[in-house]
């Protein structure tokens, strides 16, 4: 467990250098009050039965919330910049020193992969959740109406994960590699985007992300996205622990 | 570079960028809708102020028609419903127009309009919001000083210790 500990600590100080975290808490922080005070007009409430009200406009600014994490724009840049480090890693013969280590490639590539999703997903979840009531300041219950929306976001940032780590094992440099996530990611959005009338759309990322916080998809719309996430990085790590030439 | 000192970075960056949207987003903002209320009855229209000068525009139609007009925040506005009694932010009574200034608080604000004359009524509402955003000006600005602090108090003791 140390060991791990030490590599985490490692792998944390190495992804995070300065300065692409404050990089990440800038583009975090810029989002996420852009979209809280872009909101001005409630729509036509004419609700005179009683005070669920404030629980409809607290559960609909939640959902709000939720939807401007998945802003393509910023987190296709986090992750690319990110996952392009470890592209970095590769080629600057720094993977090759630290496998050197008493680290099996499974424990780096696990270490790597996690640290590199978790810290802009969490970073992201806090910069737009933290500043909620302050915006919200209404004692409301809430339930647990926003699992779908977090799930969403999660899958939604795994999804751009997945495809930045499989670009940047493949390339193994770091700048081809960042060019090409970005590339290929903004091609997608663009191109489901022409799309965007056809039903099929709530199957293909983004929109399936977007419509999925919005209802107007279902939670089963995600399962090709996350399923092609989930294999992305099942194929990133047999790549990582038995092809990978160092 | 070490972790407080870092720490101290990243918020005087975050208030930066706070302050940066503050900025950016202190453009004038105006929101419109069209209300019809009947003879005898109420409309609300709900609307999330933020805390900026805010300026309302109200327009009966017809002109000669009256309508009571009356801002509530949202406690208030339960006790509305609820049909106990109940204060408002503003309130006037019997006007075909008006245009008043209020600096709200941040949060939602409910529009009563209640029309007690014999006719329908269209009214015309116009809210105008301008200048900073006082709340998230002063988050920015907190952050930025507790940056400032952090990396001035580590300063200070390298120097002593």
């Amino acid at each position: 467990m140390g060991k791990l500990s030490s590599l985490v600590r490692f792998e944390l100080s190495r992804l995070l250098r300065f300065p692409v975290l404050e990089v990440i808490v800038v583009l975090a922080v810029f989002n996420s009050f852009t979209a809280y005070m872009s909101f001005y007009l409630m729509g036509t409430y004419t609700d005179k039965t009683g005070g669920s009200f404030i629980y409809l406009i607290v559960l609909d600014g939640l959902r709000r919330t939720f939807y401007a994490m998945i802003n393509y724009l910023f987190i296709s840049f986090i992750y690319a910049t990110l996952t392009s480090s470890i592209a970095h890693a590769i080629s600057s013969g720094l993977m090759k020193n630290l496998l050197s280590f008493p680290y099996r490639r499974s424990e780096v590539f696990i270490v790597e992969s996690s640290v590199t999703f978790m810290v802009p997903f969490i970073i992201y979840l806090t910069a737009h959740l933290l500043p909620f009531p302050f915006f919200y300041p209404y004692p409301v219950q809430i339930g647990f109406g926003w699992l779908k929306w977090f799930l969403t976001v999660f899958l939604s940032f795994l999804y751009i994960f997945s495809i930045c780590l499989t670009i940047s094992l493949a390339f193994k440099t770091p700048i081809p590699s960042f060019i090409s996530s970005v590339s290929i990611l903004y091609a997608m959005s663009f191109i489901t985007a022409g799309l965007r009338r056809n039903p099929l759309v709530n199957f293909i990322p983004p929109y399936c992300f977007i419509n999925s916080i919005l209802g107007h998809a279902h939670v089963y719309h995600l399962i090709p996205s996350s399923l092609l996430a989930i294999a992305l990085i099942a194929i990133c790590y047999i790549y990582f622990t038995r092809w990978l030439e160092l | 570079m070490k972790p407080f000192t870092r720490l101290g970075l990243v918020l005087i960056l975050a208030g930066l960028t706070v302050l940066g949207v503050v900025v950016l987003k202190s453009e004038k903002h105006v929101a419109r809708a069209t209300i019809s209320v009947k003879a005898g009855e109420f409309e609300t229209r709900l609307f999330y102020l933020y805390e900026r000068d805010v300026r309302v525009l109200v327009e009966v139609i017809p002109s000669v028609a009256k309508v009571d007009i009356e801002v509530l925040d949202v406690t208030q506005y339960l006790k509305f419903i609820r049909g106990e009694s109940y204060s408002h932010v503003y309130a006037v009574n019997g006007t075909s127009s008006i245009d008043f200034n209020f600096k709200p608080l941040r949060g939602v604000y409910v529009f009563v309009f209640r029309n007690s004359s014999g006719k329908s009524v269209l009214i015309r509402l116009t809210i105008v919001m301008e200048g900073f955003e006082k709340g998230c000006f002063k988050v920015g600005v907190t952050l930025l000083a507790i940056g400032l602090v952090l990396i001035a108090v580590l300063k200070v003791l390298q120097r002593l210790f």
